[in-house]
């Protein structure tokens, strides 16, 4: 989990008792660096009808050049200086914060609304030649900046969230990055700018990208099976019902799946109509003849003309590539223009997809395999070719992967249809116990396994931290399980996700104790449905079983409060613990939880903040660091790690003993 | 202290008569000294720079005003300089302002008339200037009674943040408003008549503008205000009138 990034002049002012909070937007928006009608700009036109430098005002697009500019926009009321190309336009921002839920897997997408003002102006700001029209600019500053910028979605956008010093001070500041989504003129004459976390972009992009490719020629499950009419070194004479026509079976694979030559597999280099004899590409190493069984398969389909460049070259990729035509999945080795080949017949009905017949015209649909995989391999590669910089991608996905996520969790998995990132690697996640979500001040997408962890803990209480009357306590019963279910190892990788039967094995936890009359007297069961795990992750999938058995016995509350800026030292995702007379043991007094913060969101006065307990049934921990005081002088927060229990099995307090996986 | 100067205000600009030309560029425009907005400037790529307007005909100009500029930390001076051939052969020094901070301020000086006007900026190194007026400053004739005005006040909008137990955590301060409801007595409905209605159907009524209570005696206490859109005159007796006028700027 990444630190909130911080500055020594942040870090003071955060301390300072008082402040003077400012947001400024800052967006990156596209423009040319050209200069109209000089090289390389080739526009030719009179002066006064220039361009606006960009996209979709460019009189000569092929030479357009791309680049940035920032513009920033200031809170209200905030006197910046002159030095600072800053316009006061920002009225307010209404925040939807990232909101991890625990059992969801991916963390619902930051939404940030911002109001700014609209205002006539010069337009020396964003017209590079407003001094040479023949007319000054007319209309609005975000009418003008609209009409001449098409092309802002997805372009990067910050939310610089600080503090106001003379001088004015960047260092100040802590930047959210965020990518923009649409930008609108309201009724009051307001524009409304909406920016979205670059996950987004994860759920609007599919995996495998759709391709549209047709199979120009029949593609059969069986060309011709019969006995051999007889062989020789490098040839086989075919059944008597073989096509008489020569080359025919030029390019097919003739297989011995009985008698003599069993397993003997050869492409077949030329064949005579006339005799039906074919020669294979290599010598037999044992000679057919009549008692062999045969059988021929195609090697190859020819796709729609220029079309082949849609699918994946594996000798580019370096990865196993598979196409799904029909219900069959198969994986091809080479692409040559548009033909698409295979080395043997084995390499049809892959992933347990049964090979058939396949008409002309049928879709021929990439898809997207994973070969037993890491986690961290799978999750990155989903983030990635969804449009996610890889550099935007925190370390913890490889590390966390590593830590809690071995060999035992490799997925072997293949996608045979464009389907969501986002609903891809929310599985995965929810199916793991681990959470992902886009960290607007860290700037990376963060991942956490929901295991314990090390690192610093801020306490937050009563006293010194929670502001008076923004604490509640929400049980969420609705969030308590009383058994777990897996169906996993799926048969076929095209058949219907949702159906248990199309899985080859389930596992089963039932909570005897929860479900009793004396307890919870009823049945809450968890079903997981893995396309992602086979039998040979049997031991990971019982252990998340386990574990979510374990942390949903119990209803989970949910802490939602306010603290001031100076306790705003850690992001969303990190460990707090929080003690607060509304939340108490049996006997009264304070109980302090450890809690999971699922979100923050900076309103410049203060900081709301939502916190989840943790609720693991054990006490399993990371062991001491050395120099920690014996277990009955440890403070809560020390607590957190792993201490060894007395002889008789519990700790000295009488609670029960961690516990060391 | 010396004697009161009467209330102030600078609003008219030379320099927005035509497009001003500066001598180079290296952020904003020229332009943008001319709209009273703290949030728009401009900085010339190289010293010395001139910004220069042409006003197509003599025009009078008695004042300067700087707002938001950073003249002094990069130790540049003005001058205001006139001329009747577009600084061929004429080139007159008008007057000269060498700021003494980076605080707002404006110099005022005897008339004069042409219709070339510069500004010349000399110094180390390019400042950056959001507001710069020279024109015909708008004094008022009679001073603010004492008693009523407040120069001085401050409306502060802020959060204190307290705990549950009643500790202060941290205060959050949004932003800190000076506002003021002047107040005029005996003031020639003449003058309200010829300089006053003139000046706020020109700018006052619409534009953000500056306004210095005494720049004798607290010559960097210049505001950039706005109006509510109203002001009240009326009359005391055949001549004068009480003159009310609400202004409102950030501190």
């Amino acid at each position: 989990m990444s630190a909130i990034p911080t500055t020594p002049q942040r870090d003071a002012a955060l301390a300072a008792f008082s402040k003077r909070p400012c947001s400024v937007l800052r967006m990156e928006i596209d423009r040319c660096s050209n200069t109209y009608g000089l090289s390389p700009c080739t526009a030719s036109g009179a002066v006064g009808t220039e361009c606006y430098n960009t996209y979709f005002t460019c009189q000569d697009k092929a030479n357009y050049t791309k680049s940035t500019q920032v513009m920033q926009f200031v809170s209200r009321g905030i006197n910046a200086p002159a030095s600072e190309a800053l316009r006061p336009y920002l009225l307010n921002s209404v925040s939807a914060p990232v909101m991890i839920d625990i059992d969801e897997g991916l963390a619902a997408r930051s939404v940030v609304s911002l109001k700014l003002a609209d205002e006539p102006d010069n337009d020396s700001w964003q017209d590079p030649y407003w001094a040479t029209r023949p007319t000054p600019a007319q209309g609005l500053f975000w009418t003008r900046f609209l009409a001449r910028n098409k092309n802002y979605y997805g372009r990067t956008a910050y939310l610089r969230r600080g503090f106001v010093a003379e001088p004015w001070d960047w260092g100040l500041f802590l930047d959210e990055r965020y990518i923009i989504d649409t930008i609108g003129i309201e009724s009051s004459g307001q524009v409304r700018v909406v920016l979205k976390d670059p996950l987004k972009l994860v759920d609007n992009n599919t995996i495998p990208l759709p391709t549209s490719g047709a199979i120009q020629s029949e593609l059969l499950a069986l060309v011709l099976a019969g006995f051999a009419a007889g062989g020789g070194a490098s040839t086989v004479t075919l059944p008597t019902d073989a096509q008489p026509i020569d080359e025919y079976y030029t390019g097919m694979e003739v297989y011995i799946y009985a008698g003599v030559g069993t397993g003997q597999k050869r492409v077949i280099s030329s064949y005579v109509g006339a005799t039906r004899v074919a020669t294979v590409s290599v010598a037999w190493s044992v000679t057919p003849d009549t008692s062999s069984a045969i059988r021929v398969g195609q090697l190859q389909i020819t796709l729609t003309a220029g079309l082949g460049t849609q699918y994946t070259n594996p000798a580019t990729s370096g990865k196993n590539e598979y196409i799904r035509i029909g219900k069959e999945i198969i994986r091809y080795t080479a692409i040559s223009g548009d033909v698409l080949s295979w080395p043997d017949t084995s390499y049809r009905g892959q992933f347990g997809s049964v090979i058939e017949d396949h008409d002309i015209d049928e879709s021929a649909q990439l898809c997207r395999a994973f070969i037993d995989q890491p986690i961290a391999n799978v999750v990155t590669d989903l983030l990635t070719e969804s449009g996610i910089d890889a550099a935007m991608i925190s370390n913890d996905v490889a590390n966390e992967g590593e830590i809690w996520y071995g060999p035992i969790f490799n997925i072997t998995a293949c996608i045979s249809s464009p389907e969501s990132a986002s609903k891809m690697l929310a599985e995965i996640l929810k199916q793991i116990d681990a959470v992902m979500w886009w960290s607007p001040q860290v700037q990376k997408v963060e991942f956490k396994a929901i295991m314990p962890s090390i690192g610093n803990v801020i306490a937050l209480n009563d006293e010194s931290g929670i502001i008076q009357g923004s604490m509640s306590v929400k049980t969420l019963d609705n969030l308590r399980v009383t058994q777990v279910s897996a169906n996993y190892s799926l048969g076929d990788a095209t058949a219907n996700l949702g159906e248990p039967r199309s899985y080859l094995k389930t596992d089963v936890l039932v909570n005897i104790d929860a479900q009793s009359a004396n307890e919870y007297g009823d049945v809450k069961p968890f079903i997981i449905n893995s396309r992602w795990f086979g039998v040979q992750n049997a031991v990971g999938i019982m252990a998340v079983l386990g574990r979510k058995a374990n942390r949903r016995y119990h209803a989970p509350k949910l802490f939602t409060f306010k603290v001031d800026p100076k306790d705003y030292t850690s992001a969303t995702g990190s460990i707090v613990f929080v003690s607060s007379r509304k939340h108490v043991e049996v006997d009264g007094s304070i109980k302090p939880e450890s809690c999971f913060i699922v979100s923050t969101d900076d309103k410049g006065t203060h900081i709301d903040m939502s916190a989840r307990s943790m609720n693991f049934s054990s006490r399993y921990a990371y062991i001491a660091p050395n120099g920690y005081p014996d277990y009955p002088s440890a403070t809560d927060e020390q607590r957190l790690y792993a201490f060894i229990a007395g002889s008789g099995g519990i700790m000295s307090d009488s609670s029960e003993p961690y516990l060391i996986i | 202290m010396a004697t009161p100067k009467f209330p102030f205000i600078a609003y008219d600009n030379r320099l927005a008569d035509a497009i001003p030309v500066a001598s180079s560029t290296a952020s904003g425009a020229a332009i943008n000294l001319t709209d009273f907005r703290p949030y728009t400037n401009w900085k010339p790529a190289t010293l010395p720079a001139t910004i220069t307007v042409d006003c197509g005909v003599e025009k009078s100009v008695d004042y300067l005003a700087m707002f938001n500029h950073d003249l002094f930390s990069n130790g540049c001076a003005v001058e205001v300089r006139g001329s009747t051939d577009n600084f061929v052969s004429s080139n007159v020094l008008v007057a000269t302002l060498t700021p003494a901070s980076d605080a707002p301020s404006i110099l005022n000086f005897t008339s004069a008339s042409y219709r070339y006007w510069r500004l010349a900026i000399s110094g180390t190194t390019q400042p950056t200037l959001s507001i710069a007026s020279l024109g015909v400053g708008l004094e008022f004739p009679t001073g603010l009674p004492y008693g009523s005005f407040d120069a001085l006040s401050r409306k502060v909008f802020a959060q204190v943040n307290i705990s549950v137990e009643g500790l202060p955590l941290g205060k959050a301060v949004m932003f800190e408003q000076w506002r003021q409801a002047l107040r005029f007595s005996v003031v020639a409905t003449a003058w309200i008549r010829s300089a006053l209605i003139p000046a706020w159907t020109a700018h006052l009524r619409d534009k953000p503008f500056l306004f210095a209570h005494d720049m004798t005696n607290y010559p960097s206490e210049i505001r950039l205000v706005q109006t509510d859109g109203n002001f009240g005159a009326p009359s005391e007796t055949a001549v004068y009138s009480t003159l009310s006028l609400s202004l409102k700027g950030l501190v």
